[in-house]
């Protein structure tokens, strides 16, 4: 199956298939234990082999068509979704980076098999500080002895192979850790699983640990070179941070479906819900939103192929202001809902478990707020750059749905060096915009309004050159937050400009309505909908919900 | 203020640190208690013991009620430990409020003597198809021989099976007019065993032991001595114990945010990364500094609320409404963003200094939700906002020393007992609490030792303030209500007054209080640091509130602008 047909089977098992019912999904929570009949099922239909690149026999063609595979996958169950496949996408872009053409073979021979790989980086006493991390690896002959702790370790227990960091060198800096790709089947000598962690979310999740004492592994587990582990990490946590926040956004569309449900059928103040101005205008603001942490989100999976050496700023980016803006869409919702988003049960009763799974995505490799201080050290030096001429030919390539491939890990950077190329490309939509008008694909007043909006959008980056952006100002939140909003900008507009022909393509209105949007935010303004697009949107939205489908 | 003390003195002693795993009333065991779904009877009786339900009756009836600032403090000192075990207790509060207000003396005796008797009472008044909406009640009160016949469920009841009385809102008449509808109490000791039905507890996001279920009456015979005021008053008596309640659950957010912010600064003091302490990063400081900001807003608006039910009940209708709007989502706000401090602990519930965090973060969200949602308060203070803003441009510059506004907002002064005769239905003309606004800066002059960089800082952030009213009151008046429903931009307008109340009762707590403040607070940038984030602004320098919030930890005192030393600091608390 391709990556699109293989989502519409996944949605469609969704609808039909009683393990992913309601009921079920939230019966699986309280009972804390993972949904084996949706892993058979989802198996059966190839999902495992979408990590395994084509050129190695597998589906894997590009970073965007696996974003959109396991979008559908934890579409209505994140915490099934991380258990079933994510972390082993995890483990995947270290073998991707890192793994020898033997590792990589044993990878994808467990993937074939419906194993799990687990990732260890992770210690309590360490958190996001990688380089103070102590489990260590001994130079012995033929191998190494393991010795310390890993903790918060998803499926360790249940996994027949793990993607392991530990210390190789005495020094606190880049070149003290070191990469292994580490067989679990059976586990080895010296080797033992913790015990499992209650989670306030992600219930799912077997989430363990390791324990390794004087535990030899043999050389062959080594990736890379001995001190190239921070180096491949980085890189790695470069893909993670752009495909994983597109992930995220098939619960959200769920969560927003749902309540879409509720609201046009509960009876409040002799209407319905839907009836309330206030609800209309949340619920359509909440779908602007999904459509542009949609089109971000797909840009930035692109640019994994298009912009490798800028992933560096472009993933953190992506996981600084995607999760935000969902948490914020999510809390929304929970006031539409009121009560009935904080009951266990009824036809809302998923939901309160989706705002409890769903902050999972910042502990894996870096929060919001970390990714945040990771842009803010790049920002100042990219912003300065000089960028070159934007190639449309490329920049098209970015907004349009991503054909090409493959991964080329060699060209990924730890740090971004060159000048911004996407809010480069700005200095095209004046004469994009008149092709259009050209072209007929825009009316006058359209055209005029779209000029306007790319014209604030184009001032505002230009004033965020001259800003002083020094990594610790007390300002730099703003700033941040201000790159990746002019960012949201950039994908929306360029996603119409440029991919306007393609069945997933959004109306000028639509594009207007959320650039209008984004606007109002970086000016720290409150939004208000234009009542028509409002009125569409609704009707949208109804349609799709009232169907069970996804909302973008 | 010495109230307050000697309350917060006697509860901590004799409930110890809730550090302490041991104690029955510690985190610990709140987690363990949350994970079972278990019911907290053993602590909710030894509340009962130490006294508790006697600051639920009013002292002309037996008990200890008379200033509503008690009830501030004992709530939120029971909700820092867990707020499960608080709407357990506090929901005999709420479900009693009916009769203080409209009670005939006989059964004013009934509940204070059921109360202190520790008889839980609940509050029987949403309905599963009509949530909020109080107008569409189903629930039947047919009048029988000289006596009632209730007929109907309720259902998301705190407290419906637990509870030995039940104050039921229903429906008397079906003329489609405010006067459609009665209150009751409901004893169920005096009902048949087929004239009422308990549904089992419901399974909630959080408070998770609390007893939320529902109830059914069927032709369930209640005499008329069981009416409440008198036929017909249920909404007006309703709407009136909301104004209370309300803001007591201002005090729930304050008990709650004080915990989660309590461990975020604990944590990150003691957290070593790069070489330093997660204290030290940049990042760490500006949410810490922001949390704190917000958790002293949260505090002052919750306390002068109260206060405010003494000082000038008939505002409370539009008081109440401020306080949880603002309160209450500010507190949710907080504890999420604490979580990005705590990272991977704030997602683990094990046995370990932060493994209630996740519980805190589940149980913040029902107060929102509960006595009247954000929209319900917002919705509620946008049928009074013009009026307020026609008197502000009627009259610009109001009585220049409102006395009462004096006696409100200085926590030493001691109010006239609480007048439950005394509450209204809608606000007088005027916002007396945002209407100081207009002679603060006159205020702020005349304060001494007040440093010129704050002084000015105070004064700017005032002017921004004032500025920005004005702009509010020219929209609603230029924007009145059309319809039933107001737009999403009315609702910001609305949140953007909350915010000018808050900042107005931070300012006045500073002019008429600084005197009793901690010493960390007399120099006003805690001040400063309040109206910037109520601003929507960002914080210039985090270091004045990140001492504030350091001192109050490391001293084991609530994280406060007064000094109100917790169990923390009067025993070793095991780390």
């Amino acid at each position: 199956m391709s990556p699109a047909e293989l989502a519409i089977h996944i949605r469609r098992l969704h609808k039909t298939s009683s393990c992913f019912d309601d009921t079920s999904l939230l019966a699986d929570d309280e009972a804390m234990r993972l949904n084996e009949p949706a892993k058979r099922l989802l198996d059966e239909a190839g999902v495992p082999l979408h990590l395994i690149p084509v050129a190695e026999g597998g589906q894997l063609s590009n970073m965007q068509n696996l974003m959109l595979v396991l979008r559908a996958v934890c579409a209505k169950d994140m915490s099934f979704g991380l258990g079933y496949i994510l972390t082993t996408f995890m483990a995947a872009t270290n073998l991707w980076i890192a793994g020898n053409p033997i590792q990589r073979d044993m990878f994808s021979s467990l993937l074939r098999q419906g194993k799990k790989i687990a990732i260890a980086y992770h210690e309590l006493a360490h958190g996001n500080d990688l380089n103070a991390n102590e489990l260590t690896a001994q130079v012995v002959q033929g191998g190494f002895i393991l010795n310390g702790r890993k903790e918060v370790i998803n499926n360790a227990a249940l996994a027949s192979a793990v993607v392991l960091y530990a210390r190789t060198g005495e020094t606190y800096d880049t070149a003290s850790h070191s990469l292994f790709f580490v067989w679990l089947d059976p586990l080895p000598i010296g080797c033992r699983i913790l015990s499992r962690f209650r989670t306030h979310g992600a219930r799912t999740c077997h989430i363990t640990g390791f324990e390794f004492s004087n535990c030899f592994v043999p050389s062959a587990c080594l990736m890379g070179n001995i001190g190239s582990g921070f180096t491949h990490a980085s890189k790695a946590f470069q893909l993670t941070r752009a495909v994983l926040p597109g992930v995220s956004l098939g619960v959200v569309d769920h969560a927003l479906g749902m309540t879409v449900r509720y609201s046009a059928t509960r009876k409040l103040y002799g209407g319905t819900v839907l009836d309330i101005p206030y609800v209309r205008a949340v619920l359509a603001e909440i779908f602007l939103e999904l459509c542009i942490a949609d089109r971000l989100t797909r840009a930035m999976s692109a640019c994994i192929h298009l912009f490798p050496a800028q992933m560096s700023v472009y993933g953190a980016l992506c996981k600084y202001i995607v999760p935000r803006r969902m948490m914020h869409a999510l809390r929304q919702l929970s006031t539409v809902l009121g009560a009935a988003g904080y009951v266990c049960t009824g036809t809302t009763g998923l939901f309160e478990k989706i705002l409890r799974d769903y902050p999972v995505l910042s502990l894996g490799h870096a929060s919001s707020r970390t990714c945040e201080a990771i842009v803010a050290a790049q920002l100042g030096p990219i912003l300065k750059r000089q960028p070159s001429e934007p190639d449309p030919n490329v920049i098209s390539h970015v907004y349009r749905t991503f054909e090409a491939g493959p991964l080329e890990p060699r060209a990924l950077r730890v740090a971004s060096m060159q000048a911004d190329p996407l809010l480069a490309s700005t200095k095209l939509w004046p004469e994009k915009l008149r092709e259009r008008l050209n072209g007929g694909q825009l009316k006058q007043n359209q055209f005029v309004l779209l000029n306007e909006i790319a014209g604030n959008l184009t001032s505002a980056i230009e004033d965020l050159k001259v800003m002083e952006i020094g990594a610790n100002a007390p300002h730099i939140g703003h700033i941040v937050e201000r790159y990746a909003l002019l960012h949201c900008g950039v994908a929306l507009l360029n996603a119409w400009i440029y991919a306007e022909h393609e069945e997933t393509s959004l109306s000028c209105e639509i594009v207007t309505g959320g650039l209008g949007m984004i606007d109002a935010h970086l000016h720290r303004r409150p939004f208000v909908l234009d009542l028509g697009l409002e009125e569409k949107i609704i009707s949208h939205l109804l349609a799709k919900s009232m169907n069970s489908e996804p909302v973008i | 203020m010495n109230r307050l003390l000697e309350i917060t003195h006697r509860f901590e002693t004799r409930f110890l640190s809730p550090v302490f795993p041991e104690a029955d009333f510690s985190f610990q065991k709140s987690l363990e208690r949350d994970h079972a779904g278990v019911f907290p009877q053993s602590v909710i009786s030894q509340i009962n013991e130490w006294g508790g339900c006697s600051y639920y009756v009013p002292t002309h009836q037996g008990g200890r009620l008379s200033q509503a600032q008690d009830l501030f403090q004992l709530l939120r000192l029971m909700a820092r430990r867990d707020l499960t075990v608080t709407i357990a207790h506090a929901i005999t509060l709420l479900g009693s409020m009916g009769i203080w207000i409209a009670g005939t003396p006989l059964q004013k005796k009934d509940m204070a003597a059921a109360i202190l008797d520790g008889k839980p009472v609940a509050l029987g008044l949403t309905e599963r198809l009509h949530g909020s909406d109080l107008m569409a009640t189903a629930c039947l009160a047919t009048a029988s021989n000289g006596a009632y016949l209730l007929n109907g469920e309720k259902y998301l009841i705190n407290n419906a099976t637990q509870c030995a009385l039940m104050t039921v809102f229903a429906r008397t008449a079906a003329l489609g007019t405010g006067r459609d509808f009665s209150l009751f109490t409901v004893s169920k000791a005096e009902l048949g065993s087929r004239e009422y039905r308990e549904h089992p507890k419901i399974r909630t996001h959080g408070v998770k032991g609390a007893d939320i279920s529902g109830i059914q009456f069927v032709n369930a015979l209640v005499s008329e001595t069981a009416l409440i005021g008198k036929q017909g008053h249920g909404l007006e008596i309703m709407l009136k114990g909301l104004q209370l309640t309300r803001t007591f659950c201002t005090a729930f957010s304050s008990g709650v945010v004080d915990t989660a912010l309590r461990m975020a600064a604990d944590f990150a003091r003691h957290r070593p990364i790069y070489g330093k302490t997660l204290w030290d990063l940049p990042i760490i400081k500006k949410i810490l500094a922001q949390a704190a900001t917000d958790v002293l807003i949260v505090e002052l608006v919750s306390l002068f609320s109260h206060r405010a039910i003494n000082v000038i009940p008939e505002q409370m209708s539009i008081v109440s409404a401020i306080a949880k709007a603002a309160v209450c989502v500010r507190a949710e706000q907080t504890v999420e963003d604490l979580s990005d401090v705590l990272g991977a602990r704030s997602y683990l519930e094990d046995d370990g200094p932060y493994g209630v965090f996740g519980k805190l973060r589940r149980d913040i969200r029902i107060i929102s939700i509960f006595d009247g949602s954000t929209v319900i308060n917002l919705h509620a203070l946008l049928q009074q906002l013009p009026q307020l803003a026609k008197f502000r441009q009627r009259t610009p510059s109001p009585d220049a020393n409102d006395a009462r506004m004096s006696e409100l907002f200085n926590i030493e002064s001691t109010s006239a007992e609480l007048d439950f005769d005394r509450f209204r239905l809608a606000n007088s003309n005027r916002d007396r609490i945002v209407d100081t606004l207009s002679g603060v800066s006159d205020q702020i002059s005349r304060l001494n030792g007040l440093s010129a960089m704050v002084a000015e800082q105070l004064q700017t952030a005032v002017t921004k303030l004032k500025t920005k009213l004005a702009e509010i009151d020219s929209w609603l008046l230029a924007q009145p209500l059309s319809g039933r429903h107001p737009t999403k931009f009315h609702f910001d307008q609305a949140l953007q007054y909350c915010r000018i109340f808050c900042a107005a009762v931070c300012l006045q707590a500073f002019i008429e209080s600084r005197h009793v403040m901690h010493h960390s607070c007399q120099d006003g940038f805690w001040l400063s640091a309040c109206l910037t984030r109520l601003l929507d602004l960002d914080l210039e320098n985090p270091e004045p509130m990140l001492n504030v919030l350091d001192l109050a930890v490391k001293e084991g005192r609530m994280i406060s602008v007064f000094s109100m030393p917790l169990a923390e600091s009067f025993q070793d608390a095991t780390r």
